[in-house]
């Protein structure tokens, strides 16, 4: 038995939580940007698709097109990613107002939630990125539990490792909860956008095939990338602001 | 079918502010897949091509964000 968990549950436990991790970084960012009912409601979605599929499919699900999904899901991830870096960095440099967009979405929440009740307060863009974050980092959670328990007959094994690593990352969400409101809304848009971007260029990477070095560590890399080219167009966006517009707000 | 229009323009709005952004974007992205069946032994270079190129274009974006006087 301590065998088996040796060889079966912990790396398990270890490749789920690398990839719990990954899944809690987007629904945390979502959290901290667009709200928890945008956050949760994806995040519920996806695990009532990757419940159904495991459901439906089981084990077969070692054979789905990985792959296909990666690109798919892994553009749509890099689309929203880059599309809030850029506002947020032309925040920085001035072109667009700070705050705009927060009053904006306050104002339209509002809207919304006197129009349509509870369920139209949920931000849809929000949603759908948690939403990819849980089925992509689910997927390949079941991928790993079936390639590791069903090579030796040990799935309930596999399965309680993936589980207690599951469980650790929801202890973990909850406690970071808190923190995240103290971070000014435009940071926290610029960093959401950076990892939203550097996830997405990781799973469309290994889903067109290329050799990433250093594996999943290279989302490091990456976003080292993402963060060095912002810097460097704020920086000049913001000497064309100043000549367009004169003073900068910040 | 104006209301299939209208939903399709949100939901790509969701995902588009800048269409040279995500066009260029787009282009990439088919450019290193295209690689890909070309040249699929230089995996590492891919990938390397895949991260400057998008952080490229996403500067050039939001340099151009900003109107030239």
């Amino acid at each position: 038995m301590t065998g088996q968990l040796v060889t079966i549950a912990a790396p398990a436990f270890i490749a789920s939580l690398v990839e719990f991790v990954e899944a809690l970084t987007i629904v945390l960012a979502v959290a901290a940007t667009r709200g928890w009912r945008s956050a949760i409601a994806g995040t519920l979605a996806g695990l009532v698709v990757l419940v159904a599929l495991v459901a439906a499919f089981g084990p077969a699900l070692a054979y789905a097109p990985i792959g296909a999904i990666q690109v798919g899901l892994g553009s749509l991830l890099v689309f929203f990613g880059l599309r809030w870096l850029r506002k947020a960095s032309l925040r920085y440099a001035g072109a667009i107002p700070l705050g705009d967009e927060d009053r904006r979405y306050t104002q339209v929440s509002a809207q919304l939630r006197g129009a349509g009740g509870r369920l139209a307060a949920i931000d849809v863009a929000g949603a759908l990125t948690a939403f990819n974050g849980v089925v992509v980092e689910g997927l390949e959670v079941v991928f790993i539990v079936v390639a590791v328990g069903a090579s030796s007959n040990s799935l309930g094994l596999a399965t309680a490792g993936a589980c207690v690593a599951g469980a650790i990352v929801v202890v973990l969400a909850f406690a970071l909860r808190e923190p995240l409101t103290r971070v000014p809304a435009n940071t926290l848009k610029f960093v959401v956008g950076i990892m939203l971007a550097s996830l997405g260029t990781l799973w469309l990477g290994e889903g067109l095939g290329v050799a990433w070095p250093g594996d999943d560590l290279s989302v490091f890399g990456i976003s080292a990338a993402y963060l060095a080219a912002s810097l460097l167009g704020l920086a000049r966006a913001r000497q064309r602001a100043q000549v367009a517009f004169g003073a900068v707000s910040r | 079918m104006s209301w299939l229009g209208t939903a399709v323009r949100k939901v790509v709005g969701l995902f588009v502010d800048d269409p040279t952004l995500a066009g260029g974007v787009a282009v990439w992205i088919a450019v290193i897949a295209l690689l890909g069946t070309v040249t699929p032994a230089a995996g590492t270079l891919r990938a390397v091509a895949l991260a400057l190129g998008l952080a490229s274009i996403l500067m050039l974006s939001i340099v151009r964000g900003v109107p030239a006087k």
